[in-house]
């Protein structure tokens, strides 16, 4: 079986800086794959570079078997097939949130207007915010604005979805309900690349964890193994540094008195 | 003396009046192409092309660093000369106001653009929209609010500026006020007028630009 999404000796550079080295990873069709690295290390690019946000200066990159690193490519198309959701949301702030979700289906796929809408409404009721049709992304929460831009991506019906720090500008209480329905679509089969600095939510939901730094991919296990016992040690070192607040001395106040 | 002023206001209106249509013309067609060229030259200006860039900037640079004054005389003497074309004066200055609106507009309409964030385009791009469709569904109409209060101060100098036309021989409304004066004598009434006219036409449309500042400037 061929891989849906294929990176081969995939390189990037911002002026002289290298931010992806010799990236070889391969994405199988219904697979939820989380990508996790210290900042910097090249993780949110390798996303951007997957639906021409960002252009690669060499390597292969291949999407059901096709090749994307070349002039032909016509990005419009491999965009509807490879949804993304970012960090700020990045909704449409003049227009309501039924219209950020038909903007996509109707001008670009020229799709009947009562077949978008009623899948639109479909996807809104299955996140819980079907009543938040006629709003505007002002008067939602930030936790709303990030589920509404989920559906707005799945609207367009892709292969695939990108998630690029998804959770990051959220505040905790709201970052449990987009985590769920991230979950939700994992659990529906849908091919799933996550960028995320929830370990928890990384350890619950992939199937594979791969771990980047200074943009070369490390190592790749199941999360089982990677959280439990990591094969390198700069994993582990990162590892660490996120369970440092349980490894906390408890008993600060009596060091103190 | 009060009834012949008036006799002589009844007796110059049509005159004045005619003055007036052409002036408003001039400015209003001035506008239309500033507006559309405007907006033209702020899309072009952040499609992020550096040829495209350079060619703008020397655009923009030559109505910057030439007066209007300048520039109606180039075209209007000039381009009969150099290249045997030959405008009617109302055309010139059309063209002329048109154009160096046009490099207002556009340097307005390529900051709002610029200020909207990043991530509107990628978010845009990212569910397939065409250049076209990104900046006429998403960019342009979210940079509107931002443009259109100092856009439309742009419009009150186009309109006052338009006055330039008198010296390529286009009898607007202070070509026919002087015509007046130099029949009349009565130079204090009729540039009463003409300050009325000016202000009767540019007042509403800097008071509007300053209620829209106000209502729009927390959205």
């Amino acid at each position: 079986m061929t891989a849906l999404i294929e990176f081969q000796g995939f390189n990037k550079y911002f002026g002289s800086h290298q931010v992806l080295n010799n990236v070889d990873l391969k994405v199988r069709s219904g697979e939820v794959v989380v990508i996790l690295g210290p900042s910097g290390c090249g993780k949110s690019t390798l996303l951007r570079c997957l639906n021409g946000l960002e252009e690669a200066h060499s390597g292969h990159l291949r999407l059901e078997g096709e090749e994307l690193l070349t002039r032909a490519t016509d990005w419009r198309q491999v965009r509807q097939r490879v949804g993304m959701v970012f960090q700020s949301y990045h909704l449409f702030g003049h227009m309501s949130v039924m219209d950020n979700l038909l903007l996509g289906p109707l001008k670009v796929q020229k799709r009947e207007r009562a077949e978008a809408q009623a899948q639109a409404e479909a996807l809104l009721a299955r996140v819980g915010l079907l009543d938040k049709r006629d709003a505007y992304p002002r008067q939602l929460s930030g936790g709303q604005q990030q589920r509404i831009a989920i559906v707005r991506s799945l609207c367009m019906n892709p292969q695939v979805m990108l998630f690029d720090e998804v959770t990051a500008a959220l505040d905790p209480e709201m970052v449990k309900e987009v985590l769920q329905v991230i979950q939700g679509l994992a659990r529906d089969g849908m091919t799933l690349l996550i960028v995320t600095h929830e370990m928890a939510f990384a350890r619950a939901v992939a199937d594979r964890i791969v771990f980047m730094e200074a943009g070369r991919i490390l190592e790749q296990s199941d999360p089982e193994s990677f959280f439990s016992q990591p094969r390198t040690a700069r994993a582990q070192q990162f590892l660490d540094k996120f369970s440092f607040v349980e490894s906390l001395p408890k008993t600060m106040k009596k060091e103190l008195s | 003396m009060a009834s012949s002023a008036i006799e002589l206001l009844l007796t110059s209106l049509p005159l004045l009046a005619k003055g007036a249509a052409q002036t408003l013309a001039i400015s209003a067609l001035g506008i239309v192409f500033a507006t559309l060229g405007g907006v033209l030259y702020g899309t072009l200006a952040t499609l992020g092309n550096r040829l495209l860039n350079i060619a703008l900037q020397v655009y923009l640079e030559l109505f910057r660093a030439i007066p209007v004054l300048v520039w109606l005389y180039l075209v209007f003497f000039g381009l009969p000369i150099f290249f045997a074309l030959s405008i009617p004066s109302f055309w010139c200055a059309v063209l002329v106001l048109g154009l160096w609106g046009a490099s207002e507009v556009g340097e307005v309409v390529r900051g709002a653009l610029q200020s909207l964030p990043r991530g509107q385009r990628e978010a845009g791009l990212s569910i397939g929209l065409s250049a076209g469709q990104l900046y006429g569904y998403v960019l342009l109409p979210q940079a509107l609010k931002r443009m259109t209060p100092p856009t439309i101060n742009i419009y009150t100098r186009i309109i006052k500026t338009s006055s330039l036309a008198v010296l390529i021989g286009v009898v607007e409304v202070i070509k026919a006020g002087q015509q007046i004066i130099e029949r009349t004598y009565e130079s204090l009434l009729i540039y009463a007028v003409l300050f009325l006219f000016f202000f009767l036409v540019c007042y509403p449309l800097s008071a509007a630009s300053r209620v829209l500042e106000r209502r729009w400037a927390h959205t």
